[in-house]
């Protein structure tokens, strides 16, 4: 069942979207892959999403530009950043500037649908281990 | 919101509480970590805290038993900041939390009286050359409580501590690694552990001959241990046992 919110996944790699797309199209999200950063920043530019989860190292545009441009746009937009050179530097740098989450590549569906709940105000409950 | 972490001090207590009213956090100090690592790993309280508290001393404590105790007060800790919105109070939590975005680790410094030199609060990276282990030094020679629990506070607001799901992913591997460690001392007391989800990575250091049969006896120990999904071991070769070995 659709939940109604509206999610862009940006990363350069066509299998981590493909992914994403499947964990979160689970909870109802309706998800929007881009591969190319220039292509998810003009479909910021005409739709406004609810969460975009972008990863950082990507060609040409990074995923803190992403950040930036989509705050430019829309304070309402919450970017989940996702890298796998995470550092804690990084994480704090994110967050100060304007990020949601900030997750470290490889993670599990769980972290990744939690993370976008939370986003859109609807945090799961996942059974403590 | 940041985890708080504060150095043991003169005044440090009441800083620590000063900032805990300030956020309505919890509060927990080394008392309460000693107490829970006692039984949670079935050590003497007293042992911990001499391996914390008490210098090395020639006939005193071995080294191999200081990093065990320490391993398994690391991982109490961890687990106690895994709840979240909390200050503790207490030693080396700069050195045991390290990597964790979240926590805002706090350093309470004497102050260099000999120099007279006013460092009122500053960076580690302007105390301890190139080193991070601490996001604040507060010299308390030269600041009053009020002024020291301001400080922490305009710190923790800062959105560069929230909580992030790396940040608190950072905590569990920290916990499940120094648990592990903390199993594994007796083994080797260099082992090398790494945690990443609930996958651990041990790496130790044995005689070729032993390599074998010591990576399916680590496999199993650690097997045992709750939240380990996989193990993967490596084992190289000590070259001092190598050598030693061909004079027996």
């Amino acid at each position: 069942m659709r939940n109604g919110y509206e999610v862009l996944v940006v990363d350069d790699e066509p299998i981590v979207g493909k992914q994403l797309r499947q964990a979160l199209s689970k909870d109802g999200f309706n998800v929007e892959t881009c591969v190319l950063p220039v292509d998810a920043l003009k479909r910021i530019d005409e739709k406004e999403f609810d969460v975009v989860v972008t990863d950082i190292r990507m060609d040409d545009i990074n995923g803190i530009e992403v950040l930036e441009h989509v705050l430019n746009k829309s304070g309402k937009t919450k970017v989940i950043l996702m890298t796998g050179f995470a550092m804690m530097e990084l994480a704090r740098y994110a967050m100060e500037n304007g990020a949601f989450d900030f997750l470290e590549k490889p993670f599990t569906p769980d972290d990744l649908r939690a993370a976008v709940g939370k986003a859109v105000g609807q945090p799961r409950q996942f059974p403590v281990k | 919101m940041a985890v708080i972490t504060i150095s043991k001090a003169s005044m440090g207590k009441t800083v620590a509480d000063g900032v805990r009213r300030e956020f309505c956090y919890g509060y927990f100090d080394s008392d309460e970590v000693f107490l829970a690592a006692s039984k949670d790993f079935g050590v003497p309280e007293a042992k911990i805290r001499s391996a914390l508290e008490v210098a090395p001393k020639f006939w005193g404590m071995s080294s191999a038993t200081r990093q065990k105790l320490i391993a398994c007060y690391q991982s109490t800790l961890a687990k106690f900041l895994l709840r979240g919105n909390v200050v503790y109070y207490g030693p080396a939590g700069h050195l045991l939390i390290q990597g964790v975005s979240h926590a805002l680790k706090v350093f309470l410094w004497p102050g260099d009286n000999t120099t007279g030199k006013s460092v009122g609060y500053m960076s580690l990276h302007e105390v301890i050359n190139g080193e991070s282990l601490c996001d604040l030094v507060i010299d308390t020679g030269k600041t009053s409580v009020e002024d020291a629990v301001k400080i922490i506070s305009d710190h923790a607001l800062s959105t560069r501590y929230h909580t992030t799901t790396y940040s608190m992913n950072c905590v569990k591997n920290i916990a499940l690694s120094s648990k592990v460690k903390a199993a594994l001392i007796d083994v080797d007391h260099d082992v090398n552990v790494r945690a990443s989800g609930g996958s651990v990575y041990i790496h130790v250091r044995a005689a070729d001959r032993k390599r074998q049969k010591l990576t399916a006896a680590i496999g199993n120990m650690v097997k045992s241990i709750r939240d380990v999904v996989n193990v993967e071991v490596t084992v190289t070769e000590d070259i001092f046992q190598k050598y030693a070995g061909t004079y027996r």
